[in-house]
């Protein structure tokens, strides 16, 4: 893990950007959640449903990664940035499994009681922003604002 | 995760500890399941001991919530709380679960 804070220049809030490297894999995923729920710890204005937000959307967007992104493969390793401001936190998925078009999805009708389809939803209803990049490898943004 | 089943009478209680995610809910799964097959009509799931749930874990639960209501029976899930509880009211299944 490493970790930076940038300087504070005149008027710019402090911002930290930490990163974590670790092999995709469901056995990992607690763990994985475990980091992002400390790090929420360093978003001065987090609350509770802040922390709950992130480390749900964090979920099932690791869920993905594994199950789907490096479906077949077991040596899928996940890269995580993190920018924790004072004010909001944004974590930057990137792996290199096979591409997903994240960036949009079709709200499942919940009235049907849905028993799958529903990580996409969740992580766009959780965050404030959702941005996916599928380059050379795919990056995934989420960003959750207090 | 943990998973305790207790029987009594026509009631089936089902007490879940731990994480109930995409790496778990395989394993509950199978316990589901015997209630279902069993004939449980009466199923309440306790999840106060559970401190995260994710989309899987939520399947899990609803699936057997229409097995046994498919079999005229009623499904209750209690003590939810935190994280799981932020879920359920996000899937709009709060109402549902009578939570």
């Amino acid at each position: 893990m490493n970790a930076e804070t940038k300087p504070s220049d005149a008027g710019e809030p402090t911002v930290t950007h930490v990163t974590f490297r670790l092999r995709a894999s469901l056995a990992h995923r607690s763990l994985a959640i475990g980091l992002v729920s400390t790090l929420v710890e360093h978003v001065k204005s987090a609350d509770r449903d802040f922390r709950n937000a992130i480390t749900t959307a964090f979920g099932e967007a690791f869920n993905n990664v594994v199950i789907h992104g490096y479906r077949n493969r077991t040596d899928g390793m996940l890269d995580v940035e993190a920018e924790l401001g004072s004010d909001h936190m944004t974590l930057r998925l990137i792996d290199d499994g096979v591409q997903a078009d994240l960036s949009s999805v079709t709200p499942p009708d919940l009235s049907t009681l849905p028993e799958g389809g529903l990580g996409i939803f969740m992580i766009h209803a959780l965050v404030d922003e959702v941005v996916y990049d599928s380059g050379t490898r795919n990056v995934l943004s989420l960003t959750k604002r207090t | 995760m943990k998973c305790n089943r207790t029987d009594i009478d026509t009631e089936t209680r089902l007490e879940l500890e731990g994480a109930l995610d995409a790496l778990t809910a395989p394993e509950i799964r199978p316990i589901f399941d015997k209630v279902v097959t069993d004939g449980r009509k009466r199923v309440t799931v306790d999840i106060h001991k559970v401190t995260m749930i994710d989309s899987s874990g939520i399947g899990a639960i609803v699936s057997l919530f229409k097995r046994i209501k498919a079999e005229g029976g009623q499904v209750l899930v209690i003590g939810a709380r935190d994280q799981p509880l932020a879920v359920f009211k996000l899937l709009k299944l709060d109402r549902v679960f009578g939570l």
